[in-house]
C-alpha cells in the first residue's frame, strides 16, 4: 500500500507543465508561437485544424508538440517537421528556425500569396519575408512584425500583438 | 498510520498540483519579460557587416550591451556603457570622455579612431571627427535598446574613422518605453538626472516617441590631486548642465529621427582666482542637432535596399577669462562650428547562388567647418579658419558560402575627399565551423583615418605641412565557441601595423606623424549562465603597442580585465550585480600611472507593473585612479566613489 501511494505521489509530483521560471530557449519560442497563432486572424474560411510546421530545429518541433499537448490542443492542431518545401503549403503556421537569407528564400518560393503565418527567429528570415521575426538578444526574446506583408497574404493581427511588437513594418 | 499520512499528502498533492506545477502558459507580456537563462543560439547584430545578420552568421566578433545590463548596473552615460566592453578603457577630464582600445589611446584624439553610429547614422562630428560620450551625447541611456561594438578595422565598409572599432547605438521603440516613461536618478556627489518620454503606437503599427531629459551636476569635485584649499572653497561653481531632446517616428519602411542637445560645463578659473581672490567663470558650451530619414526594406525578391539622408550641426564654444595688467577681466573666446549632411545608400543582392552581394555609397558634404579664436583684446593670436569639403566612398562586399561550414567574405572600398588623396580599403574574412557552434575566423583588413580639419589647419597656421593620413593594416584570428547552451567563449589574437599615426607635438601646437607602430594583443572572454538566472561575464585584454625600434607607446595599459556577475535574490525581484575592473599601469609623458582595480555593486528591483529601482556604489573601495587625457601633462582623477539611486516608471494605456 505504502509503495503504491508513494509511486502515485511521485507521479503527481512529476509534471509536464513547466513553471514560468526556467523555460529553455526553444520552449520559450514554442510559447510565443502558440500565442502568435492566438492573436492572428486568417482569411475566411479560417483553418479548422491549425497546422504548425517547424523547419531547421528538431528541439523546437518537440517543444511545440509538448506545449500543444499541455494545452490539450491535440485535436485542434497538428505539428509537422518539414525536411523540404514540398509540403509547405499544408502549413497554417510556419516557423523557420536558424535560416539565413537564401535558405529563407527557398522556403518562401512557393508561398507568394498563401495565407500562412510565417515566423522566423533570425533577422535575415524576417527581412526576407517572415511576418513575425522572433529575435533573441542576450537576455530576452522580442518580436517584430511585417504587417504590410501579412495583409498582402490576407492575414491580420490583433492590436495587442501590434502594440507589443518591438517594430511594426 | 504512515499510510494515513501519505494519503493526506497525496490529497494535498492532488489539490495543489494544478496551481503549483501546471502554471498557465504565460501571456505575451510575461513571455517578453522572461529572462533567457541560457545563451541564445543567435542574436541579431548589424555593425560587423553593415547589414542585419544573425550572430552565428556574422563575419566578425561583435560585443553587445543591452538595456538590461544598463538598468542592472545603473549606467549613466555612453562612456559607462562602453567601459564594459572587452579591451576598452575610458578616461575623462570632467569635460570630455576619451576611449582607447587595442593598445591605442592617444591623449587628445577625441575618439576620432572609432566610428560612432546611432541607429546606423554616422555621429562623429566634422571638425575633429570627435565621438561624444558624455551627457552631451544625443541619446539618454534610458532610450538605448543595445550598443554593439565591433572591434578592429572596418574601413572596407565604413571608411574614415573605423580604425579601432565601430560602435552602433540602437534605440528603443514604444513597446519598451511605454506610453509614458519617467526616469530619475541622483548621486551623492551632486548629479541629478530626469527624463520623460512619451510614446504612441498607432493601430497601423506606426511608432512615435518624444523624449526630454535634463542632467545637472553641482559642485563637481576638481578632478586633480592636491587641490589648494582656497580653490576647493569655490567648488560650488564647478558644474554641468545638459538638456537633450530626441524624437523618433517610424512607419513601415521609413524612420525619421531628430535630436538636439545643449550642454554647459562651467568651472572657476584658477588663474583669475589667484590674481583677484575671486574666480571668473570659464565655460565650455556644446550645442548639437541632427535630422535623419531612413528607408530600409526588401524591394524585390532578390534585393534589399537601404537609403539614408541626414543633416547635422555641432557648435563648441569656449570662453576663458584673462586678467589684463590693468586688472581688467576679458574673455578669450573660441568656436568650433560644423554643419554637414550625409547621403548613404546600399543594395543587397541575393540573385547569385551562395552569394550575398552588397554595394553601397556614402557621401558627406561638409557645409561648414569653421574655427575662430578671438582674444578679448585684438591680438596676433586671433584666428579664423573656414572650409567646406566633400567626401565620397563606394564599397562592395560579398559573402560567399563555399560550403555549409565554410564562408568567405571580401569587401573593398574606395574613398576620396577634397583635402585628401584617394584610398582603397580591402578586407578579407574566412569563417570555418569546425564543430557545431565552434567557429574560427581569420580576418585581414586595411583602414585609415584622414587628417582632420583641426590637424590640417593647426599646422597651416604655423606653416607646417599637414600630416599624412593614418593607415592601419590588421590581421586577426578569432575563436568563437558556444560550448553548451549556458557557456560560451571568444578569443581574438591580432596584430596591426600603423603607419603615420597622427600625434600632437608635446612642445609645439602642431601635429606630426609618428614612426611606424606595431600593436599586438589578445582579447578573450567567457559568458556563463545558470538556470536560476545567475550570470557571469568575464573578459581580459593583453596588448602591447610599440614604435619601430622597440619603444612602448604610452598611455595604453598592457592588461585590462573585467568581471560582471549578477544573481537574483530568491523570488523577491531583487537582483544583485557586481562589476570589477582592473587595469595595469600606464606610462604617459614621463608619468607612471599606477595600476588599479575598482569594484562596483548595484542592487536593482523590478516590479511587474513596470517600476524599477536601482541603488548602487561605484568604486566601493574609493581606489585612486589617475589617467592623462590630453597633452596638458595633468593626471586626472577618475571614477571616485559614488553612491547612485535610479527610479524608472512606465505607464501603458492598456
Amino acid at each position: 500500500m505504502i509503495k503504491v501511494l508513494f509511486a502515485l505521489f511521485l507521479l503527481l509530483s512529476y509534471h509536464h507543465c513547466q513553471a514560468q521560471q526556467g523555460l529553455s530557449e526553444n520552449e520559450l519560442k514554442a510559447a510565443f508561437l502558440y500565442r502568435f497563432s492566438q492573436f492572428s486572424k486568417w482569411p475566411p474560411p479560417p483553418p479548422e485544424k491549425l497546422s504548425f510546421c517547424v523547419v531547421g530545429n528538431h528541439e523546437l518541433y518537440e517543444a511545440v508538440l509538448n506545449l500543444l499537448q499541455d494545452q490539450k490542443m491535440q485535436n485542434n492542431t497538428e505539428v509537422i517537421e518539414l525536411p523540404n518545401n514540398e509540403q509547405v503549403k499544408l502549413c497554417d503556421v510556419l516557423f523557420l528556425s536558424q535560416q539565413n537569407r537564401q535558405q529563407t528564400q527557398y522556403w518562401l518560393t512557393e508561398l507568394e500569396q498563401h495565407p500562412i503565418l510565417i515566423v522566423a527567429d533570425t533577422s535575415e528570415g524576417f527581412r526576407q519575408g517572415a511576418m513575425i521575426g522572433l529575435i533573441a538578444d542576450t537576455n530576452n526574446l522580442s518580436f517584430r512584425i511585417n504587417l504590410t506583408d501579412a495583409k498582402r497574404r490576407g492575414l491580420n493581427f490583433s492590436a495587442h500583438l501590434l502594440k507589443l511588437a518591438s517594430e511594426v513594418r | 498510520m504512515r499510510a494515513q499520512y501519505l494519503t493526506a499528502a497525496l490529497c494535498i498533492a492532488i489539490l495543489t498540483s494544478e496551481s503549483t506545477h501546471c502554471a498557465p502558459l504565460p501571456d505575451l507580456e510575461e513571455l517578453l519579460d522572461q529572462q533567457l537563462n541560457q545563451l541564445p543560439t543567435n542574436t541579431q547584430v548589424s555593425t560587423a557587416s553593415r547589414i542585419e545578420r544573425s550572430s552565428s552568421d556574422s563575419m566578425a566578433v561583435t560585443h553587445v550591451i543591452t538595456d538590461k545590463d544598463i538598468r542592472q548596473f545603473n549606467l549613466q552615460s555612453l562612456g559607462d556603457i562602453l567601459a564594459l566592453f572587452a579591451g576598452i578603457v575610458t578616461r575623462d577630464d570632467s569635460v570630455f570622455t576619451y576611449l582607447s582600445a587595442r593598445g591605442i589611446g592617444r591623449p587628445g584624439d577625441f575618439n576620432s579612431r572609432f566610428l560612432f553610429l546611432l541607429d546606423g547614422t554616422r555621429m562623429n562630428e566634422n571638425l575633429l571627427d570627435a565621438g561624444i560620450l558624455g551627457y552631451e551625447n544625443f541619446v539618454d541611456v534610458g532610450l538605448i535598446e543595445r550598443v554593439e561594438y565591433s572591434p578592429g578595422a572596418s574601413a572596407a565598409l565604413y571608411g574614415n574613422n573605423a580604425l579601432l572599432g565601430v560602435i552602433n547605438i540602437v534605440t528603443k521603440t514604444t513597446s519598451k518605453l511605454g506610453d509614458i516613461n519617467i526616469a530619475a536618478s541622483t548621486t551623492n556627489d551632486g548629479a541629478k538626472h530626469a527624463r520623460i518620454t512619451t510614446g504612441f503606437r498607432s493601430s497601423s503599427g506606426s511608432d512615435s516617441w518624444l523624449s526630454l531629459s535634463k542632467t545637472k551636476v553641482d559642485s563637481i569635485a576638481f578632478p586633480v590631486l592636491q587641490v589648494p584649499a582656497e580653490v576647493i572653497k569655490w567648488q560650488h561653481l564647478n558644474k554641468e548642465d545638459s538638456t537633450r531632446v530626441m524624437f523618433s517616428h517610424q512607419t513601415g519602411s521609413l524612420q525619421f529621427q531628430a535630436a538636439g542637445s545643449k550642454r554647459t560645463r562651467s568651472f572657476p578659473d584658477a588663474y583669475t582666482l589667484f590674481q583677484n581672490n575671486t574666480p571668473e567663470i570659464e565655460k565650455v558650451q556644446n550645442e548639437a542637432y541632427f535630422l535623419a530619414l531612413t528607408f530600409d526594406d526588401k524591394v524585390s525578391r532578390d534585393i534589399e535596399a537601404y537609403f539614408h539622408i541626414s543633416t547635422h550641426g555641432n557648435d563648441l564654444k569656449r570662453s576663458a577669462p584673462r586678467i589684463l595688467p590693468n586688472r581688467e577681466v576679458i574673455f578669450d573666446r573660441s568656436l568650433n562650428s560644423g554643419r554637414w549632411s550625409n547621403l548613404d545608400g546600399q543594395l543587397v543582392f541575393l540573385g547569385f547562388d551562395s552569394h550575398e552581394f552588397m554595394v553601397g555609397f556614402d557621401f558627406q558634404k561638409d557645409h561648414r567647418q569653421e574655427f575662430s579664436y578671438n582674444a578679448g583684446t585684438p591680438s596676433e593670436l586671433d584666428n579664423y579658419l573656414k572650409s567646406n569639403e566633400s567626401r565620397y566612398g563606394l564599397y562592395i562586399q560579398d559573402l560567399w558560402r563555399l560550403s555549409p561550414k565554410l564562408k568567405f567574405q571580401w569587401a573593398l572600398r574606395h574613398d576620396n575627399s577634397d583635402f585628401s588623396t584617394a584610398r582603397w580599403s580591402p578586407s578579407f574574412t574566412l569563417k570555418y565551423q569546425f564543430a557545431d557552434n565552434h567557429n574560427l575566423l581569420i580576418r585581414h583588413s586595411r583602414a585609415f583615418r584622414v587628417t582632420n580639419f583641426l590637424e590640417r589647419n593647426t599646422n597651416s597656421v604655423f606653416y607646417v605641412p599637414a600630416p599624412d593620413n593614418e593607415t592601419l593594416t590588421y590581421s586577426e584570428v578569432s575563436l568563437v565557441q558556444r560550448w553548451t547552451s549556458s557557456f560560451s567563449s571568444f578569443a581574438t589574437i591580432y596584430q596591426s601595423n600603423i603607419k603615420n599615426l597622427i600625434h600632437r607635438d608635446i612642445f609645439y601646437p602642431t601635429y606630426f606623424n609618428t614612426p611606424p607602430i606595431t600593436s599586438q594583443g589578445l582579447e578573450l572572454g567567457v559568458d556563463k549562465r545558470w538556470y536560476n538566472g545567475m550570470s557571469l561575464v568575464a573578459n581580459m585584454a593583453f596588448q602591447r603597442s610599440e614604435l619601430k625600434g622597440g619603444f612602448d607607446i604610452g598611455n595604453s595599459p598592457k592588461f585590462i580585465g573585467q568581471l560582471r556577475f549578477s544573481v537574483p535574490l530568491g523570488q523577491s525581484g531583487f537582483l544583485l550585480s557586481l562589476h570589477s575592473h582592473a587595469v595595469s599601469e600606464r606610462k604617459s609623458f614621463g608619468y607612471t600611472l599606477p595600476k588599479f582595480s575598482s569594484h562596483d555593486a548595484s542592487l536593482s528591483w523590478q516590479s511587474t507593473n513596470m517600476l524599477s529601482v536601482a541603488l548602487g556604489v561605484r568604486n566601493i573601495t574609493n581606489e585612486e585612479i589617475l589617467d592623462i587625457t590630453d597633452d596638458g601633462f595633468i593626471p586626472y582623477v577618475q571614477r571616485r566613489r559614488q553612491v547612485h539611486l535610479s527610479v524608472n516608471w512606465s505607464w501603458d494605456n492598456d
